[in-house]
């Protein structure tokens, strides 16, 4: 397992669903024992570069962003942290796809 | 607190709309009208939700939460509104492609200018991640009655 984690949090204006998604990202990570996570909200499109730069372990967006183009980086569609619904299978998923890397 | 930030001025009952346009003109006009946005905050929002959409499925009912960047408010708000006849929004993070859309009969429109913005946002949420509070605000028939509901969800009622 990674010491750290850092997570790129993707909405359409930066600074509302993505920082939402990324509080409530967090504490549902750490309960699934996951600490020293980072998570930095960025502009959908301004994901390419960030993520470029970041180089982080997954992205979680409740925008449309290039997935394709994001070279392999692990993407989350995280709706569900921003409806309530479905959201402890969504940390579930992304715990275990973490707890996979290692440093 | 939430319900201190609704205004009845800002809360709309029954609104009788036919699409995201005339939805975006009611709800923006009155926030640009009371100075809380700029006159690009509707247009603004309109371009927004074509590209990033915020439609969200709750299971029983659907909600959208319009927004817009902070370049375009004044200061922060909150609006919102009941309609008669449910309006078509693409649902969040979906693509164009999906196609996928919800009716959405409950609309929170934020206005965000930065500052303090995050408590006020992460109390819109958890509101509508709680289907009771849901499906008072969308059968409330006196702008009041939205305050209401919310500040009784804030006091644990």
């Amino acid at each position: 397992m990674k010491k750290r984690y850092m997570i790129l949090s993707a909405c359409g204006t930066g600074i509302a669903t993505s920082t939402v998604a990324a509080n409530s990202c967090k504490t549902l990570l750490e309960e699934r024992g996951l600490k020293n996570i980072e998570i930095i909200e960025c502009k959908a499109t301004e994901i390419l570069g960030k993520a470029e730069i970041m180089k982080p372990d997954c992205i979680i967006y409740t925008a449309e962003i290039p997935v394709a183009k994001l070279g392999g980086i692990k993407c989350f569609r995280a709706i569900q942290l921003i409806t309530g619904i479905g959201t402890e299978q969504l940390a579930d998923e992304m715990a275990e796809y973490l707890k996979t890397l290692n440093d | 607190m939430l319900w201190e930030i609704f205004s009845t001025d800002l809360a709309f009952v029954g609104l009788d709309v036919s699409d995201q346009k005339e939805l975006f003109e009611a709800m923006g006009g009155r926030l640009e009208e009371l100075g809380y946005v700029r006159d690009s905050f509707i247009d603004a929002v309109a371009a927004r939700e074509r590209r990033f959409p915020t439609g969200l499925d709750l299971g029983d009912a659907a909600v959208a939460i319009p927004h817009t960047d902070p370049e375009h408010v004044n200061e922060n708000a909150i609006a919102i509104a009941n309609l008669i006849h449910p309006v078509p929004f693409r649902q969040m993070g979906s693509t164009e492609e999906e196609d996928c859309w919800v009716q959405v009969k409950l609309v929170i429109m934020l206005a965000i200018s930065g500052g303090n913005y995050i408590d006020m946002l992460q109390r819109v949420i958890q509101s509508i991640q709680d289907p009771g509070v849901v499906k008072r605000l969308l059968g409330a028939r006196r702008s009041e009655e939205f305050i209401e509901i919310v500040r009784k969800k804030e006091e644990g009622q």
